[in-house]
């Protein structure tokens, strides 16, 4: 009886302190508080990451890179970019899901003139985001503490429209169910224009890749797949109309290859990698506001 | 004549008849004790069931925010607070199997809007009120204020089914805070981690209406059998 509660915690010692080690390799240079995990701003190799859930392994929500605060550290944030190929020339652009501002900072600085509206349910983010990731608002481009959902049904109801939506929204651990089901993208296709992109992050190997693919089907139907190797994301490309075929895309790849070239994407690659063909099993069940267990499936 | 001599018999059986409570039908045999032990359960149950279902019922029109987790909660503690008082109260005032088994009935009736009603007033409601905080709160409020407010009647009206005396209180108030309270334990888990991934939101309500038809039936059914079984005895010994 008491050696087996030693062994416990002992156990318990070492894996507490294994745990600590995994986050020791990092400096923790900021911890926010917030209403929903805490934010955790690390520094480590010329990198500076915003992470959740420090606890229960490194989750990197976002990085930059400090000596070259340009080039994108994330494969996939690169990768959301291939929604330019769709739509050159974004004037209203909404990002659903903050981060450490990367998108949007971005989109700032390649369309000066587009009008910019970034979601974030988390102010301990945005307070991050500004203290830590150059993240500035002013009058083009403005964050709005609300939750996805609400604010793009709303903006239905007030007939507002975007022409480059990116939802962006999942934060590791934790999947918002409510932003994956038929109900939502419906909401989210009633915003965009009818020449619109939207740009969709969602997850690449896990459980969900089916039911996440037939979902955007019912409400898109064919739309471009964007996987690379070695990325845990994939990025989904949809829009109202119908497709261009891949060939098309490497004009405007072209055309933007330069201005994108000093944030490490590679937009001339991208064309080629975008695929229609399902690789998902089309009979899986959608995801609807009255069935969408994502944390389960996942 | 029968009838006389019969009634005397019974307040011997029956020790508690003796002070100044009154048996009011179920406490006296084992099957309707048992009975209202497990509709005790499946009421805890099907709460807990309902105010998990609430989260993603409103997150369309409020997300998932801790505020509408906050709201949900509020309005289910709110609803329970004064289910058991004046629960409590019916029972002194009231004691009878047969509005016990209307408890169910009723919330049964009261949990129809949230299926039918939910979205219409829900739409209406986020576009009255912007602050989502305090659209959760509204909407909680219509859609689980009577039913979860009527299903906390129960916990102390089945007190009051089955105390017997005054030093068994306690005994009995215990055993019903543990059954009702492991019920919603139960209902926790097996909604949150099994009745989503398996049926629609609407489906797991039906289930929870229909578990409460079944208790307020098996209440009923409880009680007519109880009162047939007196009957015969009371007639047995009446010719004997």
């Amino acid at each position: 009886m008491r050696g087996s509660g030693f062994v416990l915690v002992l156990a318990l010692l070492v894996w507490f302190g294994l745990d600590n080690r995994a986050v020791a390799q990092r400096t923790i240079i900021h911890e926010e508080r917030s209403q929903y995990r805490d934010v955790v701003v690390t520094e480590f190799n010329n990198q500076r990451c915003m992470l959740f859930n420090v606890h229960r392994g490194d989750m990197n929500q976002t990085c930059i890179d400090l000596r070259d605060p340009r080039r994108l550290v994330f494969n996939y944030t690169r990768m959301s970019f291939a929604g330019l190929l769709l739509n050159p020339e974004p004037k209203r652009i909404l990002v659903a899901g903050l981060g450490g501002g990367t998108i949007p900072t971005v989109m700032r600085e390649l369309f000066p003139e587009a009008r910019i509206d970034v979601l974030e349910v988390d102010q301990a983010v945005v307070t991050v985001a500004k203290q830590y990731f150059d993240f500035v608002e002013d009058e083009q481009l403005v964050n709005h503490v609300v939750d996805a959902r609400v604010f793009i049904k709303r903006a239905g109801l007030r007939g507002e429209q975007y022409d480059y939506i990116v939802l962006d929204a999942f934060s590791g651990e934790y999947i918002p169910e409510h932003l994956l089901t038929r109900e939502f993208l419906e909401e989210v296709s009633q915003i965009l224009t009818p020449d619109g992109v939207l740009v969709a992050n969602t997850f690449a190997s896990s459980g969900l890749y089916d039911y996440e693919s037939v979902t955007y089907q019912a409400v898109f139907g064919e739309f471009f797949n964007f996987k690379t190797a070695g990325s845990g994301n994939r990025i989904i490309l949809a829009k109202k109309q119908a497709l261009p075929s891949a060939a098309e895309l490497n004009a405007p790849a072209r055309q933007l290859y330069e201005r994108l070239r000093p944030y490490g994407i590679n937009l001339l690659e991208f064309p080629a990698q975008l695929s229609t063909r399902p690789d998902w099993d089309v009979n899986t069940r959608i995801l609807t506001d009255q069935y969408s267990p994502a944390n389960l499936l996942n | 004549m029968k009838k006389n001599t019969a009634k005397p018999d019974a307040v011997k059986h029956s020790a508690f008849k003796k002070g100044t409570q009154q048996a009011i039908g179920l406490a006296d045999s084992a099957m309707g004790r048992w009975i209202v032990l497990a509709v005790a359960f499946t009421n805890g149950f099907v709460i807990m069931s309902i105010e998990l279902l609430g989260g993603r019922v409103m997150a369309p029109y409020f997300g998932s925010s801790v505020y509408v987790w906050g709201s949900i909660i509020t309005v289910f503690m709110l609803s329970l607070s004064l289910g058991y008082l004046w629960g409590g109260r019916l029972s002194t005032r009231l004691p009878d199997v047969r509005l016990f088994a209307g408890f169910f009935l009723a919330a049964a009736l009261l949990c129809l809007p949230i299926i039918f009603f939910a979205e219409p007033v829900m739409t209406r409601i986020f576009v009255a009120v912007e602050d989502p905080r305090y659209g959760s709160l509204i909407t909680a409020g219509l859609l689980y204020f009577l039913p979860i407010c009527v299903m906390g009647m129960v916990s102390p009206y089945s007190v009051r089914l089955l105390v017997l005396s005054q030093e068994g209180s306690g005994g009995v108030a215990g055993m019903l805070y543990f059954v009702s309270t492991l019920g919603s334990a139960l209902g926790t888990l097996g909604t949150s981690f099994y009745f989503v991934l398996w049926f629609n939101l609407d489906q797991v309500m039906w289930g929870c209406v229909v578990a409460l038809l079944c208790c307020g039936a098996a209440v009923m059914w409880t009680h007519q059998r109880i009162n047939v079984v007196a009957a015969q005895n009371t007639s047995e010994r009446g010719v004997s």
